[in-house]
């Protein structure tokens, strides 16, 4: 070490580090100004202040001091680990492997540095870096069986199967005396041994090895899956049929157990005899089991299906199974299949007589078995490819006549009425269903869920909070931040840009963000602990769970508004200003007023309740989203949103939509054609894609700066024969194009065509074009609703067209006279 | 409502399964069979207790063959280090795809078509020159390949 101190020092030092480590961070820091007093610039002790400093939250600080502690002592192992560790705490892992790594040098013995460095490796996947430190951790501590482990885990996800393999071995070749049966930690590198052999794809050494490992290891069920999927996949059908009969007998309702006898007995789709007699075998075993019994309607066909449809349906409509159509609804991708079940449920409701047997138990069970099916057909009536809502309304009030007070029959009729687009009846209903069972949780996340598809975000706190504790930090919101209520943010962030309150949107999307962000940090925790707790398996499942973590339904969807939050910032700038008048009167806007300042107070009273401690230390300084609004460059920062969801989600289509109409506004003009090209394998057919094309074309034409040549030479060979003609009057194939369609999507992508080439034009023309569509039969709702919104963004008149959709759906919230 | 277990079922395995573990012992049986069962039960207690003792300083036969694993593993690093020039040690895949590294780590990239890679496709300059190696500098191959989704 460079700096000397005293005796007395030394041991003043030693108490920093320790304090340090019990978390006693204030007394920690005293010791340290003390220290400090005597020797103002021991580099050693400015680190540990500064390592301080970052855990109680004074980030800046911390990181000045970091830097002044290397000035004073370049030559110290403890002043470049600190400034590694300040370095990850900000995410910049790169600066922070390289302080880890002279560190290291400094002092190649340390295992903290070597431990923390190693984790780092994993943790952004250099894995050649990590192979190597683990190979050195292994040489301090060879006895040590996680090192080995470690080391092998380290190689299988390098994607170097061998040597893991090898590595495994090896530690097992030095264990002279086999280790105990319960020695959980040998089962499990044992299994972990296996999982390697089998990545190989031999199969054959494989399923030697896991006859070997059978007796030692625990999981019986595991063992048996392994082994009968080993021998299917070597073809030695009839052993493998034997362990999958076993195992349905464990358990009859892993379709996966199915599917591999199924594989076994060399059986297809095209044998339905011979499939349906296996089923009904095992079904006549197991008179309670579903899958059985459900699985052959996959495959059946006309009079086979209508007759065990028919079975399957008397079967569940008499015990009155409530998820009844749920199972069923998957089969109506197949028109014939879906028209079946309608003829046969109508027959039951039909085949109805008042009742009039005086068997007072029978008369009970044909009422339950009648009320199963009208419950039924009012959710079909309802579902999108069989909907006819007035039919499905009266099926559920008839019900809920009977039984006012269903939570089921009341969540239905909800639903019902959103399809309406009656948004705010169906979050009246839908609350009203909450009413009825105060204490479901369910019903009451539908419910919350339901008033914000109304924008109603107070309301939706108010029921959301009644299942938060009343003493929560930063109240219920505070509260759905902190347990990472993900769908709840989703919502109120799309509501909210419903609403155009693009501040507060953003801010809901940013939380999402960071939460993702969390899980994947999260990790760190993990590369010790589960290497520790022996979950080697677990721990590869993690990893590559964590690889694709952006992939995740609700990131994608969080992230596709963000991005259409920041395009709407960037085509309208005026939102972030102005007070956003949407739909409403200045009265409505009053009372809005009112409603907010109400809700502030409350918030305040409940957040004056909390706790102020660590209010102090995590108050949200923008709780509105104001700064994220400031933004200079709303498109730049939405690439935050758009580059995660472009690599993990690619196949999305809304994803390389929104990345289309973002790289076109940034006249990044190669990306925005990649998204349409990924478009145009993705849906061919969809109307997205004519916009796209003649919008791109008419960048070209009017650069201002022409392409680089190479650049061009892409758009000569990927792009121009995506071009109806070569040196066409974009205008007029528009034109041609909307003579052609009249669906309302293809008539709205014209439209925007028009809106870029000719908006004098479109203030007249787009709205009749528009009426004349949504009077088509295909028109849906939602597409509906997205017109109106794009014709609000550009300024049209939208008065006719809001009349037109009034008639067509009277009950639609959105288009409500105003 | 929970409806009652069918008398043919029975908890855990089915007793149809054949018996996967061989050398397990079967159930105790009347007294003397509790007995041994107990005393088998306390000599596995007896065993981990050993063995968590033992871990820390293996036996020394343990210890030679923890050398002999240590300077295997050694040779193995040497190994794969010596390998990058004469690969002796690797399986033909491997070395193929080392091969192929070493052929793309030797194609010349115009820094003009990194700089349009970076600012067109926004990429960092690391992939940029990935990117252009793996067309063999070709820059209109590499960036056709792009949009089209192929890299």
């Amino acid at each position: 070490m460079s700096q000397t101190l005293g005796q007395k020092e030394q041991s003043l030092f030693q108490q920093i580090a320790k304090h340090y480590e019990n978390k006693q961070h204030k007394r920690g820091l005293k010791v340290a100004d003390q220290l400090l007093k005597k020797v103002p610039d021991h580099g050693n002790t400015l680190a540990m202040k500064a390592l301080i400093l970052n855990a109680m939250g004074q980030k800046e600080e911390a990181f000045a001091l970091g830097k002044t502690a290397l000035r004073n002592d370049m030559k110290s192992h403890i002043c470049w680990h600190v400034y590694g560790l300040l370095y990850k705490d900000e995410r910049n892992f790169e600066e922070s492997l390289k302080a880890y790594r002279f560190a290291l040098k400094i002092k190649p013995d340390s295992s903290d540095i070597q431990r923390d460095l190693a984790h780092l490796q994993i943790q952004i996947r250099d894995f050649s870096g990590y192979i190597q430190s683990r190979r050195a951790m292994l040489k301090a501590q060879p006895t040590l069986r996680t090192n080995w482990t470690a080391l092998a885990v380290a190689q299988h996800l390098a994607g170097d199967l061998e040597d893991a393999e090898k590595t495994l071995s090896m530690y097992e070749d030095i264990l002279k005396v086999p280790p105990p049966k319960t020695d959980i930690e040998h089962q499990q590198a044992l299994l972990y041994k296996n999982m390697i052999i089998a990545e190989t794809e031999n199969y054959e050494r494989a399923l030697e090895h896991l006859d070997i490992i059978s007796k030692l290891v625990y999981d019986k069920q595991l063992v048996m899956e392994l082994r009968a999927d080993y021998l299917l996949k070597l073809n030695r059908f009839s052993e493998a049929e034997k362990i999958y009969r076993i195992l349905i007998n464990r358990n009859q309702e892993n379709r996966s157990y199915f599917a591999g006898l199924v594989a076994a007995l060399q059986l297809s789709e095209s044998q339905p005899d011979k499939l349906t007699e296996m089923y009904a075998e095992i079904a006549s075993k197991f008179p309670r089991a579903d899958a059985p019994r459900r699985i052959p309607l996959d495959f059946l066909k006309g009079e086979e299906f209508r007759k065990a449809a028919d079975d399957y349906l008397r079967r569940m409509l008499t015990k009155g199974v409530p998820s009844t159509f749920s199972n069923i609804k998957t089969l109506y991708q197949d028109n014939e299949k879906q028209a079946a079940v309608e003829k046969l449920v109508l027959g039951y409701a039909e085949g109805h007589t008042p009742n009039n047997t005086t068997d007072e138990k029978a008369a009970k069970e044909k009422e339950s078995f009648h009320g199963s099916v009208l419950y039924f057909l009012a959710q079909h009536y309802n579902y999108y490819t069989s909907r006819d809502i007035p039919t499905a309304l009266r099926y559920i009030d008839q019900l809920i006549e009977k039984e006012p007070k269903s939570v089921d029959y009341s969540m239905i009729k909800a639903r019902i009425l959103k399809n309406l687009g009656d948004t705010k009846g169906a979050a009246q209903m839908m609350d009203q269903a909450r009413s009825f069972d105060e204490r479901d949780r369910y019903i009451n996340t539908k419910s919350a869920k339901y008033q914000l598809r109304n924008n109603d975000h107070t309301k939706a706190l108010d029921t959301i909070g009644k299942f938060i504790k009343a003493d929560a930090t930063g109240g219920p919101l505070g509260e759905t931040i902190e347990m990472q209520y993900v769908w709840f943010l989703t919502e109120d962030g799309e509501a909210y840009l419903r609403e155009k309150k693009l501040g507060l949107a953003l801010k809901r999307f940013n939380t999402i963000y960071n939460i993702f962000d969390l899980w994947q940090e999260d990790q760190f925790d993990f590369h010790s602990y589960a290497l520790r707790k022996r979950q080697i398996r677990a721990y590869i499942y993690m990893i590559k769970w964590e690889d694709q973590l952006r992939s995740h339904p609700l990131f994608t969807r969080a992230s596709i508004a963000a991005c259409k939050a920041y395009i709407l910032l960037h085509d309208q700038p005026q939102l972030a200003k102005d007070e956003p008048l949407v739909n409403g009167t200045s009265a409505d806007s009053k009372a809005k007023k009112k409603a907010a300042q109400k809700a502030k107070k409350e918030q305040e009273k409940t957040e004056s309740e909390a706790d102020k401690k660590a209010k102090a230390t995590k108050k949200d300084l923008d709780p509105e989203g104001k700064q994220l609004l400031e933004t200079q460059e709303p498109l730049k920062d939405a690439m935050k949103f758009l580059t995660p969801i472009l690599e993990s989600s690619p196949k999305s289509l809304p994803v390389q939509e929104v990345g289309f109409e973002i790289f076109l506004r940034r006249k990044k003009y190669l990306l925005a054609l990649r998204c349409l090209l990924a478009t145009k394998s993705l849906a061919p057919a969809s109307p997205h894609l004519h916009s796209q094309i003649l919008r791109l074309q008419h960048a070209l034409e009017t650069l201002e700066t022409p392409l680089d040549a190479k650049a061009l030479k892409t758009f000569d060979t990927e792009f121009k024969p995506l071009l109806p003609a070569p040196a066409a009057d974009l205008n007029t194939v528009n034109e041609d194009f909307l003579h052609k369609h009249n669906d309302i999507q293809s008539v709205l992508a014209a439209v925007h065509v028009r809106q870029v080439l000719d908006p004098d034009t479109n203030r007249t023309q787009a709205p009749q074009d528009l009426v004349k569509a949504i009077k088509q039969d295909s028109t849906s709702l939602q597409a509906a609703q997205i017109t109106l919104d794009l014709l609000n963004r550009w300024h049209l008149d939208t008065s006719s067209y809001v009349t037109a959709a009034h008639e067509r759906w009277p009950q639609a919230t959105a288009f409500a006279a105003s | 409502m929970a409806e009652p277990q069918p008398p043919t079922i029975t908890e855990g395995l089915d007793p149809a399964a054949p018996n996967t573990e061989t050398e397990s012992e079967p159930a105790p049986k009347g007294s003397t069979d509790s007995r041994r069962a107990a005393a088998a039960l306390s000599s596995l207690d007896a065993r981990t207790d050993d063995d968590s003792k033992n871990k820390p300083s293996p036996s020394a036969a343990d210890r030679q063959a923890l050398g002999d694993a240590m300077t295997r593993l050694e040779g193995l690093e040497l190994g794969s280090k010596a390998s990058a020039l004469s690969s002796t040690t690797k399986s033909p895949e491997k070395e193929r795809k080392e091969r192929e590294a070493e052929d793309r780590r030797k194609v010349k990239v115009d820094a003009a078509d990194v700089a349009l890679v970076v600012e067109e496709l926004e990429l960092t300059k690391v992939k940029a020159t990935e990117l252009l190696k793996s067309y063999g500098g070709d820059a209109v191959r590499a960036i056709t390949a792009y949009v089209n989704g192929v890299v």
